[in-house]
């Protein structure tokens, strides 16, 4: 059969399976294109090598693979960088005056300095007088209850160690405290 | 492979999924090998292509729309690829136009490396005599690659005629040529 264009136009559409009317000769030509591909098909057929399909996943694979760790970097990193950035926009709008304004060095003024260096020590001296005024009253009670002299010298002996700490300098306010060792 | 599961398995493949991308190379990867084994008459060559064309699908997979069959979708990127590298191998080699057919018309492994690897020949002694690959060659450029895709793609006419942009009729005179030639070899060797 000498085919037309016309007749492989028709052909080719009822074999990709169109509803197409065909003569005996068109027919006769369909039949025969399909005859020679099943033989010619048969013989085409080439077998991999072993392992080429292997390989050729690990190649897929490894295209894949830094894909997939570029996409969790930036999955990750996406809302990182949207905290950081409402993390900045937050302290913009809740700081007093914002970070742009200074902030003031810490100043005190002279009579501060001074308040602070004539209240210190005076306070140190009020704990010592009020530990050794609690003496005094535990020393007060016991010559109540037990009425010995004893115990009277030594409450006089204290209160005179008061005396001289309040009243004297603390050169002289030092040894005195040795001296409560001596016998009375 | 069945309608459903493709379309399942495209979804995966798209999502990232290394065993969607797999259970393709699986279901493909012999025909697309045959396909380049047949167009490029090299081993070589061929699992370089397969390994290409899996490239290419993970990169454009996004971009399949499944309306036609995936198959003929993959075997267009697969015939797009060799043409290319025809292309670019025949422009190291020599000027000849990839549009010229017969004489002359060498294949990629003999524009490549002068003719087929030491491999390649054992196995092309393996299978007829090797005549059905000479016969293969004898063929112009586009009837042989219309004869592969319609038998390794299972291609439509209308499907080949879109790849090479001509009329279904010419695809089947083609085809219907080549295989007329390739028969009367294959019935001399029996």
């Amino acid at each position: 059969m000498n085919a037309t264009n016309e007749d492989y136009e028709l052909v080719a559409r009822y074999l990709d399976g169109e509803e197409v009317t065909l003569t005996a000769a068109q027919l006769a030509l369909a039949e025969e294109v399909v005859s020679d591909g099943r033989q010619v098909g048969r013989a085409l057929e080439v077998p991999s090598p072993a392992g080429t399909l292997h390989r050729v996943h690990g190649r897929m694979v490894r295209h894949l693979r830094p894909a997939s760790r570029l996409w969790r970097r930036v999955r990750w990193a996406a809302p990182v960088a949207a905290a950081a950035a409402a993390a900045v926009i937050l302290a913009l709008v809740l700081l007093p005056g914002g970070p742009a304004r200074p902030v003031p060095e810490p100043t005190i003024a002279a009579a501060d300095y001074v308040d602070h260096f004539t209240r210190s020590p005076t306070q140190e001296l009020d704990l010592r007088v009020d530990l050794l005024a609690e003496e005094l009253a535990v020393y007060h009670v016991r010559l109540a209850l037990n009425g010995s002299w004893e115990f009277e010298t030594a409450v006089a002996g204290v209160e005179e160690e008061m005396e001289d700490l309040l009243l004297g300098d603390e050169a002289d306010a030092a040894p005195m405290l040795e001296t409560w060792e001596e016998p009375l | 492979m069945e309608s459903q599961q493709l379309r399942a398995i495209i979804a995966s493949a798209r999502a990232g999924d290394e065993e969607a991308y797999r259970q393709l190379l699986a279901a493909y990867g012999r025909r697309l090998y045959g396909y380049f084994y047949r167009a490029t008459r090299s081993h070589h060559e061929a699992e370089d292509l397969l390994g290409e064309v899996m490239l290419r699908l993970v990169r454009r997979l996004g971009d399949y729309q499944h309306r036609g069959r995936f198959e003929s979708w993959l075997f267009s990127i697969a015939a797009n690829l060799v043409r290319d590298r025809i292309r670019r191998a025949r422009a190291r080699a020599s000027p000849m136009s990839l549009e010229s057919g017969g004489d002359g018309d060498a294949s990629l492994g003999e524009s490549l490396d002068g003719g087929a690897e030491p491999a390649d020949r054992a196995l092309l002694a393996g299978e007829a005599s090797g005549l059905l690959a000479e016969a293969l060659e004898q063929l112009d450029e586009r009837s042989r690659h219309m004869v592969l895709l319609r038998h390794f793609g299972e291609m439509s006419f209308k499907e080949i005629a879109e790849v090479f942009q001509c009329p279904v009729g010419t695809v089947l005179a083609k085809v219907h040529r080549a295989l007329k030639s390739l028969r009367a070899i294959l019935e001399r060797e029996q």
